[in-house]
């Protein structure tokens, strides 16, 4: 057998369920190549050798015995490092927390878990979830196996490096401004930002509560809608989440897209790199070939996005860290101690200004999903960057740019699914985003499917540069 | 005041140890915010807006 390390979840779930595939030998294989790529790729933080195998061990078990689960029992995954584990480091990727060992599990954890899916260990992120570019200057950075030279994208960097050189099948991320969708597009992988309710952040180290999703990423679409099952129900224990039937996520899956009408902000259209309007301009038109009718709409609110998201975001999770940020400033890295400052020092009118901003920002939305299905942008304005010296000053960059594009969908609560692109003329991968209404993520995976069945990055992950084993 | 001054006064009031290192790049945000803020302009209705608020489950019992 060969390149199992690659293969979707979708795919390895029928050789479990038929014991052609071992639960415990597919876990070694993921340990094995964690430990040959990990000094070089910095995917995880914390790795789960004992525990993974006991995981395994048990799978094995139940499924000897005509006990399989689903179609994630047996399946390795790697956990963001901000959903607490218990018994298990949980640092946020942030030295602060370097000892911090929770007692409980998110209940993303536990659902993942008890679906039978394999926890593989922790993995790097930036500090407290607060960047975009991938940097972390307590850890350091987890490298984009395409070229390791280039940014990953952030905050859940490591879930989308695990995915890019076969660390993991499958791997949870957070998404507060858009850390689930920056990282899936720089990486070449895809990740949800489901709506806000759906999947629990009970559990979760937060970033900022009213912005902050817990949602999945994989190496294709068919695996979000897997993981999804799993992770999206309603919590108790989360007041913000939404008592709701969860359908089957799968069920949409490579239906057609004929008349689905696609709206494209012009919004989304402004300061585009060149490679990013080619690529975009391409993938306009291949949907337009799968039958979608594209147009362009006018969404002028989403100028109000960057300020709503900026504001926002800094605000609480200045709130949240204001004690520890009182008593030692200095512990924290230096790009998350500014963003944390400048929220400090931001006035409660600004925070409430932004609070009205959102509200008109979703009744535009609002708008725009009665005249058309889905909405397109390109996830980021920018093509992966190079890893610059000056950390901070990236950090902060990257979420500037970002920002306008990904924090709309997180400001209303709407889902957003981040797809792979296209390669730009470096040979980066670069992404786009399609945006549903309230709960829509059925029509996403449709939409998603749909485009990932075109071979948009032409380039098998087994092919990335990053994703080979030193020679022994 | 000049925003450096804002920022370490800012800081200072809020108990919280400026680093000078840091001081550049918190003025660089908080202008860059400014920035942003810009377009609201475009909205003089905005203040017409409830700012946007969720029912919690946790208080709000009679749903």
């Amino acid at each position: 057998m060969t390149d199992l390390e690659f293969m979707k979840a979708s795919e390895l779930a029928p050789m479990i369920e038929k014991k052609e595939v071992s639960p415990v030998e597919l876990t070694e294989r993921f340990l094995h190549r964690i430990d040959k790529l990990n000094p070089k790729l910095n995917a995880y933080l914390t790795t789960l050798e004992t525990n993974a195998l006991e995981q395994a061990r048990s799978a094995e078990e139940e499924i000897m015995n005509g006990r399989y689960k689903g179609p994630l029992h047996g399946i390795p995954i790697g956990i963001k490092d901000n959903y607490k584990t218990k018994g298990i480091r949980t640092t946020g990727g942030a030295k602060i927390f370097d000892e911090y060992t929770p007692d409980v599990n998110a209940t993303t954890v536990n659902n993942l878990e008890e679906a039978g899916g394999i926890n593989l260990g922790k993995l790097n992120m930036n500090p407290l979830g607060a960047g975009s570019s991938g940097n972390n200057l307590d850890y350091g950075v987890s490298p984009n196996p395409w070229n390791t030279n280039h940014l990953p994208g952030g905050s859940s960097s490591g879930s989308a490096t695990a995915l890019a050189s076969g660390l993991a099948v499958l791997t949870t991320g957070t998404d507060t401004w858009g850390s689930n969708r920056i990282p899936a597009a720089m990486s070449g992988v895809y990740g949800l930002k489901p709506t806000h309710g759906l999947v629990s952040t009970h559990g979760l180290l937060p970033t900022a509560w009213s912005l902050d999703t817990s949602g999945p990423f994989a190496r294709s679409v068919s695996d979000i809608a897997l993981m999804l099952n799993v992770m999206a129900g309603f919590d108790p224990k989360d007041p913000q989440s939404l008592n709701i039937d969860i359908p089957d996520y799968t069920k949409t899956l490579n239906k057609d897209i004929k008349g689905l009408k696609i709206g494209v902000p012009r919004y989304y259209l402004e300061g585009l790199a060149p490679d990013i309007e080619t690529l975009f301009g391409k993938a306009r038109k291949t949907l337009e070939d799968l039958g979608a009718e594209v147009r362009e709409i006018d969404i002028p609110e989403l100028s109000m996005s960057s300020f709503a998201g900026q504001v926002t975001a800094t605000g609480e999770a200045a709130a949240y860290n204001y004690s520890m940020m009182q008593e030692d400033a200095g512990q924290y890295p230096q790009d998350v101690r500014v963003l944390l400052s400048a929220g400090t020092v931001s006035s409660t009118s600004q925070y409430l200004k932004a609070q009205q901003a959102r509200r008109k920002l979703a009744d535009a939305f609002q708008r725009a999903f009665e005249e058309v299905d889905v909405l397109l942008g390109p996830t980021l304005p920018i093509t992966t960057p190079e890893i610059a010296k000056d950390e901070t000053k990236q950090n902060l960059q990257v979420i500037q740019r970002g920002l306008p594009f990904t924090v709309p969908a997180n400001l209303t609560g709407v889902p957003s699914l981040a797809v792979p692109m296209g390669l730009s003329s470096d040979g980066m991968p670069a992404g786009m985003q399609f945006i549903g209404s309230h709960l829509s993520e059925e029509k996403l995976m449709q939409v998603g499917s749909a485009w990932e069945n075109t071979n948009p990055i032409s380039v098998g992950y087994a092919e990335i540069e990053g994703s080979h084993i030193p020679d022994e | 005041m000049p925003v450096k001054k804002f920022v370490k006064s800012g800081l200072k009031l809020h108990g919280v140890k400026v680093k000078r290192s840091d001081v550049p790049y918190i003025k660089g945000m908080l202008l860059a915010v400014k920035q942003m803020e810009k377009p609201l302009e475009n909205f003089p209705d905005i203040n017409e807006k409830t700012p946007l608020t969720t029912i919690d489950k946790g208080v709000f019992k009679h749903d």
